[in-house]
């Protein structure tokens, strides 16, 4: 059973019913993309006592049972010792905020691309195309890692709860260009700058896992496209 | 200190950054550029040369690019650029302007709208539809036009780039596969084209095709420019071309040569008719109760009647016959005497002997047989381009030219066919007037929901195509639509009926006027509906965006200036230079050119790849595109409409319309707030039709530049080139309808080339034939013939300083030596064209490429090059076939940009003389 909910997005001009999905492929990947989108977000309460409690991993291969390929998601944690207060200092400073010239690892993905504008309209013409705008209450730029995963979620869960196999097809096809397109190409310098960024083995697990999903789920989304 | 040149130099080839671009001109070519730009301002532009080979063997497109396109940054910041809006100060065409703010430009043309609708109602705002200008400039005006539920005059009535031969045969005109086809050719016919001066991204496959051994043939009154391309020249005499072609299909009968089968399938030869009457034996005739549309021929195999399958072109086994005369018995028990559309023809072709057509059409019988037998044992594509549509009887040389690739089997294999133009599918530009809101699950909604719509067409008629049902539901958009055939605009506001009315200038098979056909036919209701504004209402305000209806005005810029210009409480014309037009408006809109605005070029087969521009730079002065013009005159009016007391009425249509709401209804409540929030959805839409890969969205364009499309979508348009889309083969016209036997959507389901209309037979024309091309202009001793120049497509680039560097830089005619030498003419003189229409003035090239008894003057000239300000238009009358005032036949139907009432502008007698 799976309880929709967005964060980061809206949808445009309405509410998203909550409905209960079926466990299957599809609402696997919904719910790992739920998981990974908070796990690249600014951590509460709760993401911090999964990372102490060296949960991640677990959480994270609960919710893709179901995949419909081989995925080891591995798992880390932080020192139990670290207070949480600190433990969100270290997350803003390697992905968000940095110290002087910005973050070591940004979590906007438009960073990484030659024109930051161009692909930030980019992502909210995609998200527009779906149905969604960026959320006036969680107000992240739409470039964002924790958003565009959201957006995958989104687009996972929409195929999974079409009456029309037209959609469903179309959310498909979303999914792998989306990837393909957004994705998948920066991902990889995301961990690569992680991993420059003498921080904890947890945040490098955080990044690798994104990117080794992102990447593995993208091949499954071209196969599904294919077929 | 001074930079050295060397540095300069290299100064001058530094940039900053590149983006594609594409000339959204009416040459179609959809030619991929790259434009080169720095400081914001464009240095140059070259052909990117970015599309991939398609099929082994057969060379790419590249660099698919053209002299015009490769020097149009010169246009940029030329003298003529219109950099702020104007409105006129004195006299119309007086040159008088004054300078205003766009604020008091939008609120003067929204005041006039506002006015007009009141007055008159929304059908008197008049649009001039044009294909210039790219889909973003159309979508522009049109969605503005239909909020308004204003007049858009049908673009292909004012151009008149409509074969109405191929639609009569084919039920539809799009028949031009992709132009790398052409070198599966083994025979290629220029045939009333110059594709080196009008094709020249593409001609290069004439050129590979000869290489690899196709034999290439000119066919052309003068040794025109693409003869040197042919291994022969052929010379006709001018339009004469239909006598030329039937007479190949008389030795092509007489010597067996014709492809039996494929005449079985795919053509009306074989169906029954009545002896007398000529007239097609039809359902209710055999069979009581049976459709209308039900014909029959002959079984050779069972000996009796059968009915002619709907559903299929496929033979299945029957042989019906071509040859014979039969009895059969009617639904009331009677005998009829019947024959084939085939025997109907042979008797047709009895007056088309090579040694009768011979002196008609100029051209020896030996040359006439010979090629007959070469078109016959070969792939044979014919070159056409659209200068047919420009004669008289255009339509019957086109008719002429389908019988003979019919006899032959020449269409639906590659390297075959027949080459005018294709629309390919965009189906997110179709979608787009159907949405509602932006988004994918919208156009899910739309595309169901016309799929329902075929569906529910094809629960009516089981046995129709795709292709036939998708002509059925636009057929059905027409009536809720802004289009109207210009014709009767023409006539009943623009000063056509005397001109048109003339009978010495027309058709002479009958004695009726031309005003007697209009009115039979409007009183038939066949076009009902349709004739917007009415001979009862005004026009009140002309809006004339990217074309250019002073110079290209068959008739002379008089019958607009006098006639139309003096109803007219506004004239707007949203234009990026000076045109003849401009000059003659009241309000001047300055618009974005190309490389200023992003934009998709329109869709066709002949690259069969999206055409694509970003912006390199802002445009000139205050100028905007002309979706930011129309989305804030949409704001205007809204704004203006409560002052003026209209914020509701009812249109034409008896329809509520909202001046209101217009604003957020153009915008879609802001969702389509700019270009390319436009382009996106149609992009994604069209790649959720299936008529282009992922690789076709907006940012993989911005990458790559361009994407071949991969479908022909779910539209009529689209779907009428019955070709299979694959990605490693050339695209050819109607392969569906040979491959798969899937029917023609004409009224017999198959080529047709009786037409048994009362009219046709009246006009002794039910079936293809010769008719001299009447004395258009009066009795005068030179023919005039026409085409796109070299150097400009129309006017777009007459004012270019590099372009105008490569030829005279002047309006010129071509006169043959002959004629040159006995009216005391030598190269360069000044020569008055005249005839009983008008007459203008004009250098004179004496050549010898030229054919006695021809003049030619290439168009696209503005009228104020000439002495005088008259252009070339003043000596045509813009004749209109009233034949094609025919409708609600079958096929014969309004489509927009298809069958309807068209103006000839060439072929017409002139003299010349020393000015």
């Amino acid at each position: 059973m799976f309880v929709y909910s967005l964060a980061g997005l809206q949808v445009d001009g309405g509410q998203l019913p909550e409905i209960e999905l079926p466990d299957n492929e599809t609402t696997a990947r919904t719910g790992v993309y739920q998981a990974l989108a908070r796990l690249l977000s600014v951590p509460d309460r709760d993401a911090y006592e999964a990372a102490a409690a060296g949960e991640w991993g677990a959480r994270l291969a609960a919710a893709g049972k179901l995949l419909g390929f081989q995925h080891d998601f591995g798992n880390a944690a932080i020192d139990p010792g670290i207070a949480e207060e600190d433990f969100q200092a270290e997350f803003l400073r390697v992905f968000e905020i940095g110290s002087g010239n910005g973050p070591a690892a940004p979590l906007y993905g438009g960073l990484y691309s030659p024109d930051r504008m161009q692909r930030l309209e980019e992502v909210v013409r995609f998200y527009e195309y779906f149905g969604l705008t960026t959320s006036a209450e969680d107000p992240r730029p739409a470039d964002h890692l924790a958003t565009e995963l959201e957006f995958m979620k989104y687009l996972t869960y929409k195929e999974a709860v079409s009456p029309s196999p037209r959609l469903q097809s179309s959310y498909r096809r979303a999914q792998h260009d989306f990837l393909d397109r957004q994705l998948v190409p920066w991902l990889p310098k995301l961990l690569e700058k992680t991993r420059e960024a003498a921080t904890w083995p947890y945040f490098e697990w955080v990044a690798g896992t994104a990117a080794a999903f992102v990447a593995a789920d993208a091949e499954y989304a071209a196969s599904a496209v294919a077929v | 200190m001074t930079p050295s040149a060397p540095s300069r130099y290299r100064e001058r080839w530094t940039w900053e950054k590149t983006t594609f671009a594409t000339h959204c001109l009416n040459c179609l070519a959809t030619c991929p550029y790259r434009v080169y730009s720095r400081d914001g301002q464009v240095l140059f532009e070259e052909p990117a040369a970015i599309f991939e080979q398609v099929e082994e063997g057969v060379p790419d497109m590249n660099p698919m690019a053209c002299q015009k396109g490769s020097a149009w940054s010169i246009q940029l910041d030329s003298p003529d650029r219109l950099l702020y809006p104007m409105r006129r100060k004195g006299e119309r065409g007086a040159g008088e302007w004054e300078r205003i703010s766009w604020d008091e430009a939008l609120t003067e043309v929204a005041d006039a709208l506002i006015e007009a609708i009141d007055l008159e109602g929304p059908e008197s705002i008049v649009f001039e539809e044009t294909v210039e200008g790219g889909l973003l400039t159309q979508a522009a005006y049109l969605r503005f036009a239909g909020l308004l539920g204003a007049t858009t005059l049908d673009a292909n009535g004012l151009i008149n780039d409509f074969p109405a031969g191929h639609h009569i045969t084919f039920g539809k005109f799009s028949c031009a596969s992709s132009v790398d086809d052409t070198f599966h050719a083994e025979l290629i016919l220029i045939w009333h084209s110059n594709p080196s001066y009008t094709s020249i991204p593409y001609a290069h496959y004439i050129t590979e095709a000869r290489y690899h051994g196709s034999q290439v043939v000119c066919i052309a009154p003068d040794y025109s420019p693409s003869a040197l391309m042919a291994d022969t020249y052929i010379s006709v005499r001018p339009a004469t071309d239909a006598a030329l072609a039937l007479a190949m299909c008389r030795v092509i009968v007489d010597e067996g040569l014709f492809n039996r089968a494929f005449i079985q399938s795919q053509t009306d030869l074989p169906l029954l008719v009545h002896r007398e009457s000529r007239r097609f034996l039809r359902g209710p005739e055999v069979t009581a109760g049976e459709r209308e549309d039900q014909f029959y021929w002959w079984d050779g195999t069972g000996g009796a009647i059968a009915d002619a399958p709907r559903g299929t072109l496929e033979l299945d086994g029957a042989d019906p016959a071509l040859e014979g005369t039969y009895t059969v018995t009617g639904a009331d028990g009677s005998a009829i005497e019947v024959t084939t559309v085939w025997e109907l023809l042979r008797e047709q072709l009895a007056d088309y002997s090579p040694e009768a057509a011979g002196p008609i059409c100029g051209v020896h019988p030996d040359a006439i047989r010979q090629l007959a037998r070469d078109v016959a044992s070969k792939r044979t594509k014919i070159i056409e381009g659209f200068n047919t549509p420009k004669y008289y009887h255009g339509d019957l040389m086109e008719r002429a030219m389908c019988l003979l690739l019919a006899l032959t089997g020449n269409w639906g294999r590659p390297g075959t066919g027949i080459q005018g133009l294709a629309l390919a599918g965009l189906d997110g530009y179709m979608l787009f007037g159907m949405k509602q809101k932006r988004g994918v699950a919208e156009t899910i909604r739309v595309m169901e929901g016309v799929e329902g719509a075929v569906e529910a067409l094809r629960s009516q008629d089981p046995e129709a195509s795709d292709e036939i049902l998708g002509y059925e539901l636009l057929q059905r958009g027409v009536a809720a639509g802004t289009a109207s055939p210009p014709a009767f605009f023409h006539f009943y506001h623009c000063g056509y009926k005397e001109t048109w009315n003339k009978k010495e200038w027309a058709d002479d098979t009958t004695d009726r006027s031309f005003e007697d056909y209009l009115s039979d036919a409007t009183r038939r209701g066949w076009w009902g509906g349709l004739v917007k504004p009415g001979p009862a209402t005004d026009p009140q305000v002309l809006f004339i965006v990217a074309t250019n209806p002073v110079r290209r005005q068959r008739g002379g810029s008089d019958t607009l200036l006098n006639h139309l210009w003096p109803k007219l409480e506004k004239v707007v014309v949203v234009e990026n230079r000076m045109s003849a037009t401009a000059l003659q408006a009241d309000i001047l809109l300055p618009a974005a050119m190309q490389y200023e605005r992003p934009n998709l070029q329109y869709a066709i087969t002949h690259s069969f790849h999206v055409g694509f521009s970003e912006q390199a730079r802002l445009p000139a002065g205050e100028a905007r595109t002309e979706w930011q013009i129309f989305k804030a005159l949409s704001a205007k009016v809204q704004e203006r409409a409560p002052e003026m007391g209209v914020n509701t009425y009812l249109d034409g249509r008896r329809q509520q319309r909202r001046l209101d709401t217009l604003a957020g209804a153009f915008t879609a409540n802001g969702a389509y707030d700019n270009e390319e929030s436009v382009m996106d959805e149609w992009l994604r839409d069209s790649i959720e039709a299936g008529t282009l890969p992922e690789s076709g969205s907006l940012g993989s364009l911005k990458e790559r530049g361009t994407a071949r499309f991969s479908g022909l979508g779910m539209f009529a348009p689209g779907l009428s080139l019955a070709a299979n889309v694959e990605p490693d083969r050339t695209v050819t016209a109607f392969e569906w309808h040979v491959n798969d036997g899937v029917p023609f959507p004409t009224l017999t389901r198959r080529a047709q080339f009786l037409i048994d209309h009362p009219w046709f037979a009246e006009a002794k024309e039910d079936l293809p034939c010769h008719k001299e091309n009447p004395f258009v202009g009066g009795h005068y001793p030179l023919l005039l013939t026409s085409g796109h120049s070299r150097w400009t497509i129309h006017a777009a680039s007459m004012g270019n300083e590099v372009m105008a560097g490569t030829h005279r830089g002047e309006p010129l005619a071509i006169l043959g030596t002959g004629e040159a030498r006995s009216r005391g003419i030598c190269d360069g003189d000044l020569v008055t064209v005249s005839n009983d229409r008008g007459s203008y003035q004009v250098r004179v090239r004496v050549s010898g490429r030229v054919r006695p008894g021809q003049l030619i003057v290439y168009n696209g000239w503005e009228p104020h090059m000439f002495p005088g300000w008259k252009g070339s238009n003043e000596v045509e009358p813009g004749m209109v076939k009233w034949l094609h005032l025919v409708s609600r036949y079958g096929h014969l139907r309004y489509l927009p940009f298809g069958w309807q009432p068209v103006p000839a502008d060439r072929a017409v007698f002139v003299e010349v003389s020393k000015a």
